[in-house]
């Protein structure tokens, strides 16, 4: 299985070059022959991927040991859900993985979407498509091939990392790979509107929804990763600031700032140089993403997968940027917008001001990132830059985001007239102060909590707002009251289900900010009836007990939660050791007590041998329940933003200015 | 009345469930909050405090039993800080110091956006301006009469070929 696996990814590679060659000449000089044989091109390199792919699930289920890959990641006792998961556990699957999505993209694309529409484009996407699916399957037969051999079968494999034995294994990883993956779509309809010359804003609507798509997995990837960390690597948060979860935030942010940006250009038809600027940036960092997560390149909590492909993959970014940003160079005179910026004090000037706030937090994450080595490189000597520098320096950024959120809907298009400023901003503003001076006279601190709330306040107050308007409007239009909401949701979902995303975000802003300001814990080691005393709860300690089998040792402690005198019920906290081989993994099994108001948060910390005392760290995280509640309403948003609308086919693009020589009958 | 109503109902949402969070502002530093702001010296690149959690690592519990102790012994955070730095050197802080080049960590990202915002804004303000100009001399300009001129004479054209037809 491992030959036919090794051969379909060689025969893949081939033909995923021919195809793009193809492709770019079909573009260029119009052949339907060529075209014909390179969609059949396409077509086949998706079922050789395909083909592969089983190989490999195939060589794991056979458990061939002989194949390397398979060895490292896979033992004979393990699940066969987590079997089929080792799939993308280390780099060369991932990467096999990731070609094998680019593929079956690139049929959709092609086969799809480029029947009915774009045809004239569509070999060029195709062709910016299959190139970059070319280097993947170079990299994937000739650099980290999941199909090697060992010189020997070994009677088992190593298994897979204890940490990722999880149900977040078919949803973090999945995710986020699906995230990077799915940019190159917008990504290859940019170049292809670069290469064609066609540079209004078709490759734009031509790709709203792959955006949405590559960014709500990004989305998903990053809050199963939060999952994750808060429930599984057991450090009593869900963001760890680590390199690779850096590495995974800044295509969000960057690729967030096109999604608002793109809206600019479709509805005003300016900031045609800065879209294309953002989408290859956004694509480029998330290939960098992939880079750092499956590179093993950095020290990090997701080192599972250690390779060799750092300089290749590199590479790739470099002739990623550096090709379409010379390409749209040489277009620059093609990119002139309709439109101009009317007033600093428009919706389109709030957009850019957004645009400029999360580019610049994901340049202080980046800065964060490789300050250590500047400071190496500089002083000679080597910093510590580590989660609360993040937060510190992320934390007005963020805030400021916040505020322009609340600004951005209520602020009218073109040019905002003070009518329409104080119409709009008074009830927001009075919301905010109000919200402010409550919580400052009570005495919650510190100050910037204070600041947090009253922002989140005032933006849901001025999202509400224009619910409440739409509302009215439609009551007023005979619509029944009940029916009126669901119905002005309906009919613009773009607009109210980005709305609905915003109202997500501010959801888990309250839960982080609440977790971040008011957090406490306490470490206590106990002996069995002892007490541990935290914010009203007391927990007492009950006793360990422990289970040990072929290749788990796991202890767990059991903890009788109480509040004010009434009892709540029982908590555990343990701690496995598992692993196969040499290799041992602690993993620690948190205990969480979730309420809406805050979360208990029990880690075993350690024991004695005889087992007579325990140590546990205990935590009580406020508000933390709203993270995952604001990130459940944030992909609702999102999917109703997506849903497809009939009357969508028949809105007419923006108008654009036709020259005289435009309607002159053609020369050539 | 209703935006009053709005307004008001607004409020006590927000406003009500954070208000538990009062009493629990400002509380002593304790072990985990001083090993959150040193970093782990293992190259598992986290915190000491999410290293000892997440794996086991002498070093983390190590640092864990020195930052206790110090504490039993009244020091303060700074002070626990200063002494780790004198041990490992300046790459045990999670935070940058705020003197020196690492300054720059701190300034750099606030600088560059302030940047952003001046660049923006002068070209915002160009723009407009630049609109201002043209828009009040659209109407007269000898380009835009012959631009008129030009279309008026391809709608004859065309109106001729309809008329042919």
């Amino acid at each position: 299985m491992a030959d036919i696996g090794s051969a379909a990814v060689v025969f893949a590679f081939v033909i995923s070059l021919y195809a793009a060659v193809a492709s770019f000449i079909n573009g260029r000089w119009r052949n339907a022959e060529v075209w014909a044989s390179a969609r059949f091109a396409i077509f086949v390199v998706a079922g050789l991927t395909s083909i592969a792919s089983a190989a490999l699930v195939y060589s794991f289920f056979d458990r061939d040991f002989t194949i390397a890959y398979v060895a490292e990641y896979s033992s004979r006792d393990l699940p066969a859900s987590y079997t089929f998961a080792a799939w993308w556990a280390g780099q060369a699957g991932s990467l096999l993985f990731w070609a094998w999505v680019l593929s079956l993209l690139a049929v959709i694309v092609v086969f799809l979407q480029g029947r009915r529409q774009y045809h004239e484009v569509i070999p060029y996407v195709a062709s910016v498509m299959m190139g970059i699916l070319t280097y993947i399957l170079g990299i994937v037969a000739f650099s980290s091939n999941p199909f090697d051999r060992l010189p020997f079968e070994p009677a088992d494999g190593m298994g897979l990392n204890p940490l990722l034995r999880t149900s977040d294994m078919f949803s973090h990883p999945i995710t986020l790979l699906l995230g990077y993956v799915g940019f190159t779509v917008p990504f290859a309809f940019a170049v292809a509107a670069l290469i064609s010359g066609k540079l209004d804003d078709w490759w734009i609507r031509a790709t709203r929804r792959w955006t949405l798509i590559a960014w709500i997995f990004l989305t998903l990837g990053n809050i199963f990763g939060m999952v994750w960390a808060y429930t599984v690597l057991g450090w009593g948060g869900m963001w760890g600031w680590d390199p690779v979860e850096n590495a995974s935030f800044m295509p969000w942010l960057m690729g967030t700032a096109y999604l608002h940006s793109v809206m600019v250009q479709q509805r005003r038809g300016m900031l045609k140089v800065w879209n294309l600027l953002l989408i290859i940036l956004t694509y480029a960092l998330a290939l960098f993403g992939t880079l750092l997560t499956r590179s093993g390149l950095l020290s990090s909590v997701h080192s599972f997968a250690m390779g060799s492909t750092g300089p290749l993959f590199v590479a790739l970014i470099l002739i990623v940027l550096m090709g379409s940003l010379q390409l749209l160079w040489s277009r620059r005179h093609l990119l002139r917008g309709q439109h101009e910026l009317d007033s600093l004090v428009s919706r389109e000037a709030t957009f850019l001001g957004n645009n400029l706030i999360l580019i610049g937090a994901a340049f202080a994450i980046f800065w964060g990132t490789v300050f250590p080595l500047l400071s190496e490189a500089v002083r000679g000597v080597k910093v510590g830059v580590g989660p609360p520098f993040y937060e510190q320096i992320t934390a007005p950024i963020f805030l400021a985001l916040i505020f322009l959120m609340g600004v951005c809907p209520i602020i009218g298009w073109r040019k905002a007239s003070t009518e329409n400023l104080v119409r709009n901003f008074v009830l927001p503003a009075t919301v905010g102060a109000t919200t402010f001076a409550v919580l400052y006279s009570m005495g919650l601190r510190p100050f910037w909590a204070d600041v947090a709330f009253s922002a989140v306040a005032f933006v849901a107050a001025a999202i509400l707002l224009e619910f409440w308007r739409g509302v009215r409007m439609r009551v007023r239009h005979g619509d029944n009251v009940l029916a009126a909401l669901p119905m002005l949701i309906w009919r613009n979902k773009p607009r109210y289900g980005g709305y609905i995303v915003h109202i997500g975000v501010l959801i888990m802003t309250v839960g982080i900010a609440g977790s971040m300001f008011f957090s406490t814990n306490i470490q206590k080691q106990v002996a069995p009836g002892e007490s541990i005393d935290i914010r009203g709860y007391t927990l007492t300690f009950q006793g360990l007990t422990e289970v040990s089998t072929e290749h788990t040792q796991k202890v767990t402690g059991t903890l009788l939660v109480s509040r004010n005198g009434k009892q709540l019920g029982t908590i555990e906290s343990g701690k496995r050791v598992e692993g196969h081989a040499d290799e041992p993994q602690p993993i620690t099994d948190v205990g969480i007590r979730s309420r809406p108001l805050e979360d208990l948060y029990v880690i075993l910390a350690s024991w004695t041998e005889d087992s007579n005392t325990a140590t546990f760290k205990v935590l009580v995280n406020p508000l933390m329940m709203w993270v995952w509640v604001g990130a459940t309403v944030l992909v609702v948003g999102t999917g109703i933003a997506f849903w497809p609308d009939r009357r969508e086919r028949q809105l007419v693009p923006a108008r654009e200015r036709v020259t005289v020589e435009a309607l002159e009958p053609s020369s050539a | 009345m209703h935006r009053r109503i709005l307004a008001l109902a607004l409020l006590s949402a927000l406003v009500v469930p954070v208000l538990p969070l009062v009493a629990h502002a400002e509380e002593e530093p304790s072990v985990h909050s001083v090993a959150s702001e040193l970093m782990c010296q293992c190259g598992c690149a986290l915190t000491v405090a999410a290293c000892q959690e997440a794996m086991e690592c002498t070093v983390a519990d190590d640092i864990v039993e020195e930052i206790n102790n110090q504490l039993v012994a009244g020091k303060s955070k700074g002070e626990i800080h200063t002494y780790f730095a004198s041990v490992y050197g300046e790459k045990v802080l999670a935070l940058p110091k705020k003197s020196g080049f690492s300054l720059t960590a701190w300034t750099t990202p606030f600088l560059a956006i302030a940047a952003g915002a001046v660049v923006l804004s002068v070209v915002v303000w160009w723009w407009v301006k630049a609109r201002t100009g043209p828009t009040q001399a659209e109407t007269s300009g000898p380009e835009q009469e012959e631009e008129l001129s030009r279309y008026e004479q391809q709608v004859e054209r065309d109106l001729r070929l309809l008329g042919d037809q």
